[in-house]
C-alpha cells in the first residue's frame, strides 16, 4: 500500500495522463530501480454524483447545464461539468507599461474589480465573479452557487485555456503539440 | 546642348518618384517576402528568427494538403475565367454591336455599376442567395449550397465586370467596314467572326483573363463568406500567417500564386495577345 506524494497537477491534454509520484514502502527490497508494475488508485467515492443522458443537457455559453427541480419546487437552470471536466478562461485587466495615465488605469482597475461592479459584470455576462466579495452583490441570490464561484472542488475539474507549446506547460518534457501544428492540423483536416 | 542636358534633368526628375516606388516599395516587399520564406519563428513568442532554413520551401512543395489547395484554386480561378469570358463575349459583342446607343449605356451602366459597390456586401449578398434556405431555394427548390460551386459562382459574379469592359472595348475597336468587307468577299458569318473578329478581340478576352485570373487566385473573402469549409490558398496563408503566426511558412506559400501568376502571364505573351494592348 502506498501512498500518493505529488502530481503534476495538471492532465497532460494529448495523453490524456496525469503524471503522478507514489511513495511505496520496500523495507523488503522486492521493487528494483527501473522496474515495471501495475497501479491500482483506490479514488474516494464518496462524491454525490448523478449521471444524466447527454439530451438532458444544455449547451450554452454559460457552459454545459442541466436544468433540475430545486427544494422550493422551482427549476433551477445548474452549471455542470462531465466527467471529463471543461474548459474555462478567467479575465483579466493589464496595464500597459508604457501607458500615458497609468493612475487612471489604477482607478478604473480598482473599479471594476470592486465587489458590486465585479457582481454586475458576472451577471450581465454569464460568468462566475472572479471575486468572491461581489457573491454578496448580485441580484440574483444564489447566482454564484448556480456559478460555482466558491467550488474549489469544481475549479479544480477546468482546464484553463493556455497557448499550447512545444514545451508542455504541466511540466511533461518537451514534446507537446505547439499551437501552430494544431493550425497545421486543422487545415489538413479541412483538406 | 544646355537645352538637352536640362530636358533630361526634368525627365530623370519626373521619372524618378515612380521608379522608386516601383523598386522601393513594390519590388523590395516582395524581395523581403522571398527572403522571409527561409527564416523560422520562435515556437514560443512566434517572432521571426532570421536563420536560413529551407524547411518552408521544402513543407510547401511535399506537404499534400498545399498540393490540393494549390489544384483547387488554380482550378477556381481557371473556371471562374471560363465562366467569365463565355458570359462576357455575347454580351459585350451585343453591346459594341448590336445595341441602340441608348441601350449601350444603360448596359455599360448596368455592367460597371456593381463597382461601386463593397466587395463584402456582393459576398454576403450571394451569401443570403445561395443559403439552403434562401430566395434561391424557395424558388426553385435547390440550392448548391456553401461549397465550391458556390465560390465559383460569386466569384464570376464578383469578376464579370473585368471581362466585360476590355471585350467590349475590344469589340468596338473592330471597324463594321472590316466586317463587311469579309461578308462581301463571301465569307460565312461564322468565317468573319472566326477569321476577322476572333483575332481582333482575343487581346481583350486576355487582358480580362488576367484580372479574372489573378484575383480569383488571390481571394479568400469571398471563399470564407460563401464556401463553407472550402480552403483556397489565400485561407491558407491568411491562416499561417494571421493564426498560427508562422509569417515565413506564409511567406513560402505566397510563392505558389506568384508562380501560377507569372506562368499564366508568360502564357498569355506567347499567344501574342499582349502585344497589341
Amino acid at each position: 500500500m502506498g501512498k500518493v506524494a505529488r502530481t503534476a497537477e495538471a492532465i497532460d491534454p494529448s495523453t490524456r495522463t496525469l503524471l503522478t509520484e507514489v511513495d511505496v514502502p520496500n523495507k523488503d527490497g522486492r521493487l528494483l530501480p527501473g522496474s515495471f508494475g501495475e497501479v491500482h488508485f483506490a479514488v474516494g467515492t464518496n462524491v454525490n454524483k448523478v449521471t444524466v443522458p447527454v439530451n438532458a443537457m444544455l449547451f450554452r455559453s454559460e457552459g454545459p447545464q442541466v436544468a433540475v427541480i430545486g427544494t422550493d419546487n422551482k427549476v433551477q437552470v445548474n452549471t455542470v461539468l462531465p466527467k471529463e471536466g471543461s474548459t474555462g478562461w478567467s479575465d483579466t485587466w493589464m496595464l500597459s507599461a508604457k501607458a500615458a495615465h497609468p493612475n487612471c488605469m489604477y482607478k478604473w482597475m480598482d473599479w471594476i474589480t470592486s465587489p458590486e461592479v465585479n457582481a454586475q459584470v458576472a451577471e450581465y455576462f454569464g460568468e462566475a465573479p472572479a471575486q468572491t466579495k461581489a457573491c454578496e452583490h448580485t441580484s440574483q441570490k444564489d447566482f454564484c452557487d448556480i456559478y460555482h464561484a466558491t467550488d474549489a472542488k469544481f475549479a479544480a475539474d477546468l482546464h484553463y485555456w493556455t497557448t499550447p507549446q512545444k514545451h508542455c506547460v504541466d511540466g511533461s518534457g518537451n514534446n507537446c503539440t505547439a499551437y501552430n501544428e494544431w493550425v497545421d492540423k486543422w487545415q489538413q483536416i479541412k483538406g | 546642348m544646355s537645352i538637352l542636358l536640362g530636358r533630361r534633368i526634368s525627365l530623370a526628375l519626373l521619372l524618378i518618384p515612380p521608379l522608386a516606388w516601383l523598386v522601393v516599395a513594390y519590388l523590395g516587399s516582395l524581395a523581403v517576402l522571398l527572403v522571409s520564406a527561409f527564416w523560422t519563428t520562435n515556437a514560443f513568442t512566434g517572432a521571426v528568427v532570421h536563420t536560413f532554413t529551407s524547411d518552408n520551401i521544402v513543407r510547401v512543395l511535399t506537404d499534400a494538403v498545399f498540393r490540393t489547395a494549390t489544384v483547387r484554386t488554380v482550378s477556381v480561378a481557371v473556371v471562374v475565367t471560363v465562366l467569365c469570358i463565355v458570359l462576357a463575349v455575347p454580351l459585350a459583342f451585343y453591346m459594341a454591336k448590336v445595341a441602340s446607343p441608348r441601350v449601350r449605356l444603360a448596359l455599360v451602366v448596368a455592367v460597371t455599376t456593381p463597382l461601386w459597390a463593397s466587395y463584402l456586401v456582393k459576398a454576403y449578398a450571394w451569401r443570403v442567395l445561395l443559403s439552403p434556405e434562401g430566395p434561391m431555394s424557395w424558388t426553385t427548390g435547390y440550392s448548391p449550397g456553401y461549397g465550391l460551386t458556390a465560390t465559383v459562382i460569386t466569384l464570376t459574379y464578383l469578376w464579370l465586370p473585368y471581362m466585360v469592359i476590355p471585350v467590349f472595348a475590344a469589340f468596338e475597336r473592330v471597324p463594321d467596314s472590316l466586317v463587311d468587307a469579309s461578308s462581301d468577299l463571301g465569307a460565312s458569318d461564322f468565317a468573319t467572326l472566326r477569321m476577322v473578329v476572333a483575332p481582333l478581340v482575343f487581346p481583350g478576352i486576355a487582358a480580362g483573363s488576367i484580372f479574372t485570373f489573378s484575383l480569383s487566385l488571390g481571394d479568400y473573402i469571398a471563399v470564407t463568406i460563401v464556401g463553407g469549409k472550402t480552403q483556397m490558398l489565400g485561407n491558407i496563408i491568411y491562416g499561417q500567417l494571421v493564426t498560427a503566426n508562422n509569417q515565413p511558412l506564409a511567406a513560402a506559400l505566397s510563392i505558389i500564386p506568384l508562380v501560377a501568376i507569372i506562368g499564366y502571364l508568360l502564357a498569355m505573351r506567347r499567344t501574342g495577345a499582349l502585344e497589341n494592348v
